[in-house]
């Protein structure tokens, strides 16, 4: 017991010299993603929507930084409010997946049994659906909207923490300091919530980190396909889609956000990689 | 000509494609149909991209078939042509004709020695029973306006066709070149085996897929190409991808940006004299607040149709107020530049309706996935309305959701749309599903309107029926049913030799003398 209170406390400090010495350019480019996310758009130089069809498709310039889209509004403004949006379906996503695949996973681990049976092949079940496909329907369902899609995604990130926390319950389920806890008259669910979830926090913060960024990838697709978030507010998605079509007319557009939505990715990417080294040595 | 756009079905298909993955999708596209080129590498066979399918191979179910040019071009024949050049009839399966001076019969002599694709002879009984079906309530003809006023048709013989009418039909021509003529025996297959009368055979439907005609030997006026394949590429960056490597020869209906690309790229661009199409706002009147004509008003001032066309079309499209263009001889003088963008204008008629910052107007703009013009249109007049204070929201629906609740039950307040002009025959717009009295999609029909068309259409004095169609254009410019934004040619990337198509400003285009 003893020893999980020390692997958390252990975190705190150590985790983010861990992570400049290991990938400073995750690192970097995830802060500055948040950055932007969080402050972007009280920054934003010009209106993210304000058109001015006379400035249409410049390229980049003092007054815009990143140039303007096909209908004058300026690009690095959008950019900023897209990299928001962005962060609300990371957010949005990873509290759905976690909170509830997290319950279910530590549920059916941790009781085993009938439960686990069932919860086990209703997990595999969720994953046999693509999640696009799944997102598709919801949104085509309800109305398109960032909410819907991002729940609809975050419905289909159930089953990567399910499993990943179900696997972490069983392999804790008898280790010692769970069978003390037992012994001191614990109830299964007080051992569930104070035993065992604390010591998931590494390998469920390592999967929060790919699904949220896939979340991002999620997002940024059913975007492009006019299911995510609704005009005029920008999203990765919605402006890679409106770029594409200017591809020979104006190529900056399209460079500048795949290089953004792509630098994210990245960012996280490594990011995700060096937390699950981080937590693979504190084990 | 009462086609529904000319995009149609576009975005169906481009969804299911764009499912691949998201911009994947753009780049895969051009690998994808490079490894099709040797497949399509036999000589003498003109490959066309088009952005969504066809929806019935039935010529005379088709209106909203925007891709008309494909099955109704070239498998089947009307009995007229109009002639983009002239706007005026050309025989086609006529060879003459004769109106009575009173407007009330007509007598076509159709050509001799006409087959079908089976081998078997055309007749006028052929015509007879092509018009009556089309009349027929069962089934439910899109084409039956064009042939409320045929009280009879009769075979006066084998090769003479007698049309009595209830009242006099100035347009009757280019009605008729709208309605394509089909064989009785084959009518129970025409779906899935068609036989007309055309230059070309029909060969196969891939539906969603492909769409391929092969050259009927037989036809008085044979084709030189060997087939047409027409091929469904719903990423207009495809499209030209497929251009600049030779896959495709021609890609039909393309907008601004499509064009200077494809000038950039050293594509060639085929353009219709005529400007055939017009971009427009529809209005739902029957809602409050737009039944107040001065919201309506407001609405026109606050669109900006100059900048419009200059910047999204690229100065390709002519902006103007009035459906009716200005080469039509009933056009209204100066009427294309009245309602001038003028925001202090739209916001006071605004205010005068009741609608300020503190009350703002609330409403909603559709617009259809894939229309890339049209959502601008709506972005535009939205950042220019809540500018103004005002809560206005776009929404971008499936073509299929959108046609639900715009023309079949109509729920909505505001869409963006786009529709042919019908600019060879004045009637024809009036009696468009856009404005026509019986039913509209902007749901309006004041007093004395469906009169007015009534009597515009069936007069026969040049000077008068003039005068009643800019007494016409006065009531609509003043009521504002519809906002029209700009009137528009229908473009097209081609080859060298593909631009030998002559396109039909009727929606029948002539590909028999189309070289790949």
């Amino acid at each position: 017991m003893s020893a999980v209170v020390q692997t958390r406390r252990r975190g705190n400090a150590g985790l983010l010299r861990f992570l400049i010495r290991r990938s400073p350019l995750g690192l970097a480019l995830v802060t500055l993603f948040f950055l932007s996310a969080v402050f972007g758009p009280h920054f934003a130089p010009h209106s993210m929507t304000d058109t001015n069809l006379a400035m249409a498709l410049q390229g980049p310039s003092a007054e815009h930084w990143l140039g303007t889209d096909p209908l004058g509004r300026d690009v690095f403004s959008r950019l900023l409010g897209a990299s928001r949006v962005a962060g609300q379906a990371f957010l949005i996503v990873v509290l759905i997946g976690g909170i509830a695949g997290t319950a279910l996973g530590l549920f059916a681990g941790g009781r085993g049994g009938l439960i686990d049976l069932v919860v086990s092949r209703v997990v595999e079940i969720l994953q046999g659906f693509p999640t696009i496909l799944v997102a598709i329907v919801i949104v085509a369902l309800l109305n398109p909207s960032l909410t819907n899609a991002m729940v609809a995604v975050g419905l289909a990130a159930i089953p990567d923490f399910a499993r990943v926390s179900r696997s972490v319950a069983i392999q804790l389920r008898d280790r010692e300091f769970i069978q003390a806890a037992r012994g001191l008259g614990a109830g299964e669910m007080r051992i569930l919530w104070s035993e065992v979830l604390p010591n998931m926090a590494g390998p469920l913060v390592v999967i929060a980190s790919f699904d949220g960024a896939q979340a991002v990838l999620w997002e940024a697709s059913l975007s492009f396909l006019g299911l995510g978030v609704q005009p005029p507010d920008p999203s990765f998605g919605s402006m890679l889609r409106e770029a594409q079509n200017y591809l020979a007319i104006q190529p900056s557009l399209a460079i500048i956000v795949g290089l953004a939505v792509s630098g994210f990715i990245l960012g996280m990417n490594l990011l995700g990689d060096a937390l699950g080294d981080y937590f693979e040595q504190a084990r | 000509m009462q086609d529904r756009g000319p995009n149609g079905m576009i975005m169906n298909r481009a969804q299911f494609l764009r499912l691949l993955g998201a911009s994947a999708a753009a780049t895969m596209m051009p690998v994808a149909m490079g490894s099709g080129l040797s497949a399509m590498a036999q000589e003498s066979e003109l490959v066309v991209g088009i952005s969504s399918d066809i929806n019935t191979l039935d010529p005379q179910m088709s209106p909203s078939d925007v891709f008309r040019h494909t099955i109704r071009s070239t498998v089947f024949e009307a009995l007229v042509y109009i002639n983009p050049e002239t706007l005026k009839a050309d025989p086609m399966l006529a060879d003459s004709w004769e109106i009575a001076p009173d407007g009330l019969t007509a007598t076509f002599k159709l050509k001799p020695g006409v087959t079908w694709h089976d081998g078997s002879p055309f007749t006028a009984a052929d015509v007879v029973y092509s018009l009556k079906r089309v009349q027929d309530k069962n089934v439910g003809s899109p084409f039956a306006p064009q042939l409320v006023a045929l009280s009879n048709v009769e075979a006066l013989d084998d090769h003479t066709v007698k049309l009595t009418l209830a009242n006099p039909v100035p347009g009757l021509l280019t009605n008729l070149a709208v309605i394509q003529i089909v064989k009785e025996a084959n009518v129970p297959q025409i779906n899935t085996a068609p036989i007309g009368t055309g230059p070309f055979k029909f060969a196969s439907w891939a539906p969603g897929d492909r769409i391929r005609v092969e050259r009927y030997a037989e036809h008085r006026n044979a084709p030189q190409v060997g087939a047409i394949e027409w091929r469904i590429v719903p990423d207009s960056q495809a499209r030209l991808a497929g251009m600049q490597d030779g896959t495709l020869h021609m890609v039909a209906l393309v907008d601004g940006k499509d064009v200077i690309q494809a000038q950039g790229a050293g594509i060639g661009v085929l353009q219709t004299k005529p400007y055939i199409l017009y971009e427009n706002f529809n209005i739902n009147t029957k809602r409050a607040p737009f039944d107040d004509k001065r919201v309506r008003q407001a609405l026109a001032h606050a669109f900006d149709r100059e900048t419009y066309a200059k910047t999204v079309w690229f100065g390709f499209a002519r902006p103007t107020i009035n459906p009716v263009p200005p080469e039509m001889a009933t056009y209204l003088q100066e009427s294309a530049t009245m309602y001038p963008y003028d925001l202090d204008k739209a916001a006071a008629l605004l205010a005068e309706a009741g609608f300020t910052k503190d009350n703002p107007l609330k409403m909603e703009i559709l617009t259809i996935q894939g229309f890339d013009t049209l959502k601008s249109m709506a972005l535009i007049l939205q950042d220019n309305l809540n500018r103004l204070g005002h809560q206005v929201t776009v929404r971008e629906l499936e073509v299929t959701v959108w046609l639900d609740r715009v023309l079949h039950k109509p729920d909505y307040d505001i869409t963006t749309d786009n529709f042919n002009t019908g600019p060879e025959d004045p009637a024809s717009m009036f009696n468009s599903p856009n404005l026509a009295p019986a039913a509209n999609v902007n749901q309006w029909n004041p007093e004395g309107y469906a009169d007015l068309v009534q009597r515009a259409g069936a007069e026969l004095d040049p000077a008068k029926q003039i005068e009643l169609y800019q007494q016409l254009q006065k009531l609509i410019l003043e009521e504002m049913p519809q906002i029209t934004v700009n009137h528009l040619p229908l473009f097209f990337l081609s080859t060298e030799g593909a631009k030998a198509l002559v396109i039909g400003p009727s929606g029948i285009d002539d590909y028999t003398k189309v070289v790949p």
